[in-house]
C-alpha cells in the first residue's frame, strides 16, 4: 500500500453522518450474484471455506443509496467508481481480490478511512495490517489485484471510502 | 510481544487432528459466566460483552477436559494452564484486555497452523503475520489490548499457555 497523503479537508462531514445514521445494502445477502468468471471464482472460494452468501458481513453505500456524490479527484481522465463500506462491530469481509480490477483497463484502487483508526479496526493487504490511520488518509493499492480483506473486532463502527479508477474501453 | 523460537517438532500431528475433530466449548455462547467470573472481568471485557452480547459463536475453546491429551511445554517449569482457540473462517475474538487476573505470569501464544492471509492476531497496534506452526511468542503486559479474527479460508488454531509466577 502506498500512502498518498491526508485529504481530511476534502471530506464533507455529512457523508459520515448519513452513512452512520442509516442502513446500507446488506452484503453479501442483498448483493449482485456472480456474473463474471472472476466473481464466480471469488464466491466459490468463499463458499468452500464456509462463508455464506446469504449472511450480512458488512453494509455498502454508493450513489444509489446516498444523497451525496463523491467528487472525482486525481482521475487523469479515467472513470471513477466509489463505494463506502460500513462495518459494525463483528462485521468482516473475507480475503479476496476485487474481480473488476482484474479485467478493467489501467485500474487503480484507493482506500480512505472516514473514521479514525481504533483498536480492532482491521484492514489487511496481503500480509500487512494497516493501523494508526486518521480519517482522510488516502492509500493506493500497490497492486490493484492484490489479496485483501477487513474486519471490525472493535467497539465502534468502521467506515471506509473505496475508490476505483479505470479507463473506459 | 517477544518471539522465543520455533517448537514445531514438539507439536504432535495427532493433536491437530483431535483439535480439528473436537467441537469444544463455543465461546462465548457456552461459557458459564459466574458472578465471581464477571466480577473478575476487566472493564474492557465487560464492555466487549455489552457490545457483542454473550450468545454468539465467536470461536471454539478447547481445554484438556475435552481433548484426550495433555501437554508439557518444554519452555515452562512452573504451574501453567493451557487452552486452544479454534477459529473457523469468519470467527473472531473482539479486542479486550485480560486485566488484573493475569497480572502476574506469562502468556504464551503459539500458532498450531502456518499463517495464511486472513489469519489475524492484533496486539495493541501490531499484528503478527508470516508465522509458522510452532512459533512461540510471549507477552506479559496483561493490560494490553488484543484480539483476533479469521477472514481467511482455512481454520486457525492457536495454543495459549498461561503461567502464574513472575514475569520473565
Amino acid at each position: 500500500m502506498k500512502f498518498i497523503g491526508n485529504l481530511a479537508d476534502k471530506i464533507d462531514p455529512k457523508w459520515l453522518e448519513e452513512v452512520l445514521s442509516k442502513d446500507g445494502m446488506f452484503r453479501p445477502r442483498d448483493g449482485a450474484k456472480p456474473d463474471t468468471p472472476e466473481m464466480h471464482a471469488e464466491y466459490s472460494k468463499a463458499l468452500a471455506a464456509g462463508y455464506s452468501d446469504t449472511g450480512t458481513y458488512f453494509q455498502m453505500f454508493d450513489k444509489t443509496n446516498c444523497s451525496f456524490d463523491i467528487p472525482a479527484f486525481h482521475t487523469c481522465g479515467r472513470k471513477m467508481h466509489w463505494w463506502i463500506i460500513k462495518m459494525m462491530p463483528g462485521d468482516f469481509m473475507p480475503m479476496h481480490v476485487d474481480p473488476h480490477t482484474t479485467y478493467e483497463k489501467n485500474s487503480s484502487r484507493f482506500w480512505m478511512p472516514l473514521t479514525d483508526w481504533e483498536m480492532g479496526h482491521i484492514f489487511v493487504y496481503e500480509d500487512q495490517v494497516i493501523t494508526n490511520y486518521k480519517a482522510g488518509d488516502l492509500w493506493e493499492y500497490s497492486d490493484p489485484t492484490a489479496l485483501h480483506g477487513a474486519g471490525n473486532i472493535g467497539l465502534t463502527p468502521r467506515v471506509i471510502l473505496q475508490i476505483s479508477l479505470y479507463e473506459e474501453e | 510481544m517477544r518471539f522465543l523460537g520455533n517448537y514445531q517438532e514438539w507439536i504432535k500431528p495427532e493433536w491437530i487432528e483431535k483439535i480439528l475433530n473436537t467441537e469444544g466449548c463455543v465461546a462465548p455462547r457456552d461459557v458459564n459466566f459466574s458472578d465471581e467470573g464477571r466480577k473478575a472481568m476487566h472493564e474492557t471485557e465487560r464492555r466487549m460483552y455489552e457490545v457483542y452480547g454473550t450468545n454468539g459463536e465467536f470461536f471454539n475453546l478447547l481445554e484438556s477436559n475435552v481433548l484426550d491429551f495433555d501437554i508439557n511445554p518444554p519452555w515452562i517449569n512452573e504451574e501453567f494452564h493451557w487452552w486452544v482457540t479454534k477459529m473457523k473462517p469468519g470467527q473472531f475474538i473482539p479486542v479486550h484486555s485480560d486485566g488484573p487476573k493475569h497480572m502476574t505470569g506469562n502468556r504464551y501464544w503459539m500458532p498450531l497452523t502456518d499463517w495464511v492471509p486472513g489469519h489475524i492476531f492484533i496486539y495493541e497496534d501490531q499484528s503478527v503475520s508470516n508465522y509458522k506452526a510452532g512459533d512461540l511468542w510471549v507477552y506479559n503486559e496483561a493490560m494490553a489490548m488484543h484480539g483476533a479474527i479469521n477472514i481467511g479460508h482455512t481454520t486457525r488454531l492457536v495454543l495459549q499457555v498461561s503461567t502464574f509466577g513472575e514475569h520473565t
